[in-house]
């Protein structure tokens, strides 16, 4: 269990980087239940679970924007990537809860700081931020932070006590029973131990217990990176123009490039996808020594584009790095003379996938004794 | 009142600090840190007419001369000599004419490699083996000059040497991005019981960025089975008196060797 975790408090994903009519309240609803309510809606009494009728009835003049999960995701991956960098383990859910496990991290503050800046730059809003020896107090230390301000906790028992047991996030029943058993705060939860609260709660009292004793029973998730790095664009109007083509695949090219760098990683099998118009995608796909450089990736990605002959416009772009592999040769320069070997015989490879085999040939001795010069020698594929 | 020998120009350094964070400070190199010339000794004739000791490493130089002047023949006996000294060694070969029958010059074949790519892509691969660093690239064909615009840069990064041959006439991109240019005249062939054995070149060093040019040596090149121990053609130097009236610059009809 680590010992020190930051959290990042920032609204819901759903409502980030959404077009939000100014101070008007926003409701995202998935189905016909509300998902996720800016501040301004909260102000009025939204919520999420509710219903979309009882929205419409409290607060009519609410924006209602259904939920995009696919994005949603995409932008979780996107944070969770970014923090990666900062820290060893990183969990982000989708209500705006994104903790980083800062044990063993030198410069927790400027971590944090660098941090705040991110999720900024990502969410657009100024995270609320909380240091704490564990995730559910880090959480719950970041819900009472200034935005862009760090609440750090140091006895998590002591900070938990005086808060009401509504922060332990337990349903209306058992809310309902702890009121009943005259346990307010969490100190008091805490006095009661979880072996008596498990009998009267089930295994949630003996986790609420341990919560509410700062002794943090439930670990963190750690995002895992996806296997493989995708960055694609919708193209409105549909392209047919090779060279327009080329435009959007440079921009595409410096975000995989970006995903590669963040992950450490390198393309070993690349895939290309044309969304045509009216018709099924069309995917060129290939091996390709480790490739990490922006230039590498560009230029095969623009070779594989200058041929291809889609058979209509071309409504997405997409590139994906299918096997992503060790980066490779960034730091071969180091050791100049065995670096010259293998890059050069990873530039031949590249060379004989894009020209076959004839762009790496070698000698091999043929009859040696042949009267015909000619024989003596032939030249075969690498 | 003393003046100050290295007053401050403000406006000129923002600019050299723009272009320092733009490109890396290795865009901005100060004249007396600029790296020296790194050459190849080739153990031929031509280190001395380089000027500096051999052919310079990250840098393009180029054979000139008609048909039959042993351009070809004195590139492939550097290239036979570099399969030993400089590691990985490329032909760029977009015609197909490089002959395997050559293979007995090569003092260790393993260390060749013959590219034969489209000729509308050997400029991208040349760029992309000399990016990569290959020992040695000699260019069979002259690329494009776009290609050429690349090949510099990539080569000086990588300490490449990149070898060319050209005919006399055309190829003027290629002679503008050389550091280091050879003309060669044959003098005449050598016959012996009625066969070609070999010729006599003169060989003239008509460009050098790297130090005075016009020095010029008169080489004989014979085609034998025996190759020389280091590699490639058997070539010797002969005294200059063997070329007379030959020669474009200042060597021309010069008596004395060299």
């Amino acid at each position: 269990m680590p010992r020190l975790v930051g959290c990042g408090l920032v609204p819901h994903l759903e409502l980030a980087r959404r077009p939000e009519p100014a101070g008007g309240p926003v409701v995202v609803v998935a189905g016909e239940r509300v998902l996720a309510v800016s501040e301004e809606a909260e102000r009025v009494g939204l919520e999420p679970g509710l219903t979309l009728r009882q929205a419409e009835a409290l607060c009519p003049t609410a924006t209602v924007a259904g939920s995009d999960p696919a994005a949603t995701a995409r932008l979780a991956d996107e944070i969770a990537a970014a923090l990666l960098e900062l820290a060893p383990a990183v969990e982000v859910r989708a209500d705006g809860r994104i903790w980083m496990d800062l044990e063993g991290v030198t410069g927790v503050g400027r971590a944090l700081g660098e941090a705040r800046d991110r999720l900024h730059r990502l969410t657009g809003a100024l995270p609320r931020l909380g240091l704490a020896p564990g995730p559910f107090t880090a959480a719950v230390a970041a819900a009472r932070a200034r935005p862009g301000r760090v609440l750090v906790v140091a006895d998590a028992r002591a900070f938990l006590a005086p808060l009401p047991v509504r922060e332990l996030g337990l349903d209306p029943e058992r809310e309902g029973r702890l009121e009943l058993l005259g346990l307010r705060t969490l100190g008091a939860v805490a006095t009661l131990g979880p072996h008596r609260l498990e009998t009267q709660l089930g295994p949630a009292g003996r986790t609420a217990a341990l919560l509410a004793r700062g002794e943090e029973p439930l670990p963190l998730r750690p995002w895992r990176p996806p296997a493989g790095i995708e960055v694609r664009r919708r193209l409105d109007p549909p392209v047919e123009d090779a060279e327009r083509l080329g435009f959007v695949a440079r921009a595409l090219v410096d975000d995989l490039v970006t995903a590669l760098g963040r992950r450490g990683a390198g393309a070993r099998r690349l895939q290309v996808r044309l969304g045509i118009e009216d018709g099924a995608p069309e995917v060129r796909e290939g091996a390709v020594d480790p490739l990490w450089g922006r230039g590498e990736l560009l230029a095969l990605v623009v070779e594989w584009l200058r041929d291809w002959r889609p058979a209509g416009a071309v409504n997405e772009l997409g590139i994906e790095v299918t096997e992503p592999g060790p980066p490779g040769r960034r730091q071969l320069g180091l050791w100049r003379d065995e670096a010259s070997i293998e890059e050069v015989d990873a530039a031949l490879e590249r060379l004989r996938a894009r020209h076959g085999p004839r762009a790496g040939l070698r000698l091999r001795p043929g009859l040696p004794n042949s009267p015909l010069p000619l024989r003596r020698y032939r030249l075969e594929p690498r | 009142m003393t003046r100050d020998p290295h007053p401050r120009h403000p406006a000129l350094e923002d600019a050299l600090g723009t272009v320092r964070a733009c490109h890396g400070h290795r865009a901005l190199l100060s004249a007396a840190h600029l790296p020296a010339a790194r050459p190849w000794s080739t153990g031929l004739p031509l280190d001395r007419l380089s000027a500096v000791g051999g052919l310079p490493r990250g840098r393009l130089s180029l054979l000139r001369g008609a048909p039959g002047s042993g351009k070809l023949s004195l590139a492939l006996s550097l290239v036979a000599r570099a399969t030993r000294g400089l590691g990985r060694v490329a032909v760029l070969d977009p015609r197909c004419r490089f002959d395997p029958a050559l293979g007995w010059l090569v003092a260790d074949p393993e260390a060749l490699t013959v590219v034969q790519v489209p000729p509308p892509a050997a400029g991208g691969a040349a760029v992309t083996l000399v990016r990569a660093g290959v020992g040695l690239l000699l260019v069979l064909e002259p690329p494009p000059a776009r290609a050429l615009a690349a090949i510099g840069p990539a080569a000086a990064r990588s300490g490449s040497l990149v070898l060319a041959t050209a005919g006399p006439e055309g190829a003027e991109a290629l002679a503008h991005a050389s550091s280091l240019t050879f003309a060669l005249e044959r003098v005449r062939w050598l016959w012996e019981r009625g066969q070609v054995v070999g010729l006599r070149t003169l060989v003239e060093c008509v460009k050098n960025r790297l130090g005075p040019a016009g020095r010029c040596a008169v080489l004989e090149i014979r085609y034998v089975s025996d190759r020389s121990p280091s590699g490639g053609l058997p070539i010797r130097e002969l005294p200059r008196s063997e070329a007379p009236g030959l020669g474009r610059g200042p060597c021309r009809g010069w008596s004395a060797a060299g």
